[in-house]
């Protein structure tokens, strides 16, 4: 049974037997089913809202996220256009904890909750923001698949945000009044919670590149500019979401936008995975040696190489990535190792000139990196510049 | 080559090396209503500038040949008339710029709200 009348016979069921009925799509009946569980009444929101001293105490802990999620929240609402909605977050908790949309539903009497206010599913039922925390993952509750009925006019949509550790730091959600423009919200909801979960990591790079620069390193300048380069997908990926933000309620072609969002999409991807590097790069403790791919962290070092190596107008060559090569290593200082010497590859050669990184078995115990840099201008009789890794290959 | 004095007042140059960028805000400033041309490199940045009427340039610094920098001088040099807004991932670079004489210098990841509003001239 899909949403519509047979949700809405779905709702009379619950609330004339108290059972749930097994034609509710998964998410929704798991939903119900915690949301009974936990006592929420159907009939009534349980409103639990915090007290004046209690908002600004939460507001004031959940500071950071707030302030990334602004802008987002504010292009959530922008591409919602004239219609009726409200975008929301919410902390790990389910506690509402900002709200941006149109005037009506952000303070009239029909307004959505406000900061302060539990959506966990115990209280509020299965609703945008307690059930996606409650899955996991994004969910979609359309007019009657809300528990309570006075939900039952909306359709909301939320997604958790994970936070720079992976840990789930917040939800965002949107409430609006038809099924359609939630569908038109969707790309762009999944986008915007990319650009905060990286506004997050930035915030989180912004504090490691303080702390490495107190700390003495010898590859400092090095790893200043890489970055910047790991910025630059950020920069793009921003960009791209408030174009796609703008083109959404005047545009009719929604595959246009749809590609713009998967563009900007596929940059705060990149940029998260790139800082992800950075950061294990730059970090200051003590690394242990234990079994790593030396294979996969080359490439990701040469991910992360890749905008110093067109600045220097340098072609990289890797041979040897494709396979996995289980070696016994400390992997922060193998990747700084692998930085230094495709950087002193970078250094000794010129423009137009290339670096070769390859990496091999030596001997059934010994794997060995070398980063060959031949200049553009060296002639048959001129030798490549050579450094060479050695790693301990893993028994297994 | 010469333009309708109208399409040469909203029309904006943008100078970055990385492919996505260049693209996204493309399309960002296209919907807002500028003509855009753009470069992938400093040395081409500068022919176009040479070439056409251009408002304003929004100037990434670190490129492959000459930097945000480099090109940004030889504008100040030269009295070109355009807007330039300098856009680098380093604090440092921001600096310099503005040692320069840029009075526009935005740090990555920029807030495109206030680009927007630079380049309208609502700063």
């Amino acid at each position: 049974m899909g949403p519509g009348m047979a949700t809405t016979e779905a709702s009379r069921l619950y609330l004339s037997t108290g059972r749930i009925s097994p034609g509710l799509r998964p998410a929704i009946r798991r939903a119900w089913a915690r949301s009974h569980e936990g006592g929420a009444n159907s009939r009534r929101m349980r409103a639990e809202i915090l007290g004046a001293a209690d908002i600004d105490r939460l507001l004031d802990a959940e500071t950071d996220v707030i302030e990334a999620a602004r802008p987002y929240l504010r292009l959530l609402s922008e591409a919602a256009g004239g219609e009726r909605h409200a975008a929301m977050l919410g902390d790990a908790k389910g506690f509402v904890l900002d709200v941006v949309g149109d005037e009506l539903s952000v303070s009239g009497p029909e307004s959505v909750p406000g900061p302060g206010s539990l959506l966990a599913e115990a209280m509020s039922g299965a609703n945008g923001i307690g059930t996606p925390l409650a899955e996991g993952g994004y969910v979609e509750i359309i007019g009657a698949e809300h528990f309570i009925v006075g939900f039952h006019p909306f359709t909301c949509q939320g997604t958790p945000i994970s936070g720079p550790d992976q840990e789930v730091a917040a939800v965002i959600s949107t409430s609006v009044r038809s099924l359609a423009a939630s569908e038109r919200l969707r790309h762009i909801l999944f986008c915007a919670a990319h650009g905060i979960e990286a506004d997050l990591l930035a915030a989180r790079l912004q504090a490691d590149i303080s702390a490495f620069l107190n700390a003495p390193l010898e590859d400092t300048q090095a790893v200043r500019r890489l970055h910047q380069d790991v910025v630059q997908a950020h920069h793009a990926g921003r960009l791209g979401l408030q174009a796609a933000a703008q083109l959404l309620p005047q545009h009719e072609d929604q595959a246009t936008v749809r590609g713009v969002l998967q563009r900007a999409t596929a940059c705060l991807q990149q940029f998260m995975s790139r800082a992800r590097t950075w950061r294990q790069l730059a970090g200051g403790e003590q690394g242990i040696s234990m079994e790593v791919d030396a294979a996969d962290v080359v490439r990701r070092m040469l991910d992360l190489l890749q905008t110093e190596a067109t600045v220097r107008r340098v072609t990289v060559v890797s041979e040897g990535l494709e396979q996995r090569l289980q070696v016994v290593t400390d992997e922060r200082r193998f990747a700084r190792a692998v930085l230094r010497g495709v950087v002193a590859g970078f250094e000794a050669t010129t423009p137009g000139g290339t670096v070769v990184v390859e990496l091999r078995r030596v001997s059934p115990e010994v794997a060995a990196l070398e980063v060959r840099a031949t200049p553009a201008d060296c002639g048959a009789a001129g030798e490549p510049r050579q450094w060479r890794i050695d790693l301990t290959r893993s028994r297994r | 080559m010469s333009s309708s004095p109208r399409r040469a007042a909203r029309t904006v140059l943008i100078v970055d090396d990385d492919s996505d960028t260049r693209e996204m805000l493309t399309i960002l400033l296209e919907i807002n209503g500028w003509h855009v041309l753009t470069a992938p490199s400093g040395e081409a940045a500068l022919n176009l500038l040479r070439d056409e009427e251009i408002a304003a340039v929004v100037l990434d610094n670190r490129m492959p040949g000459l930097s945000g920098l480099e090109v940004a001088a030889r504008l100040l040099a030269s009295h070109h008339p355009a807007r330039v807004v300098f856009v680098s991932g380093a604090e440092e670079a921001g600096e310099e710029a503005r040692k320069l004489g840029l009075l526009h210098c935005l740090r990555k990841p920029i807030d495109p709200p206030r680009l927007l509003d630079i380049l309208n001239g609502d700063n």
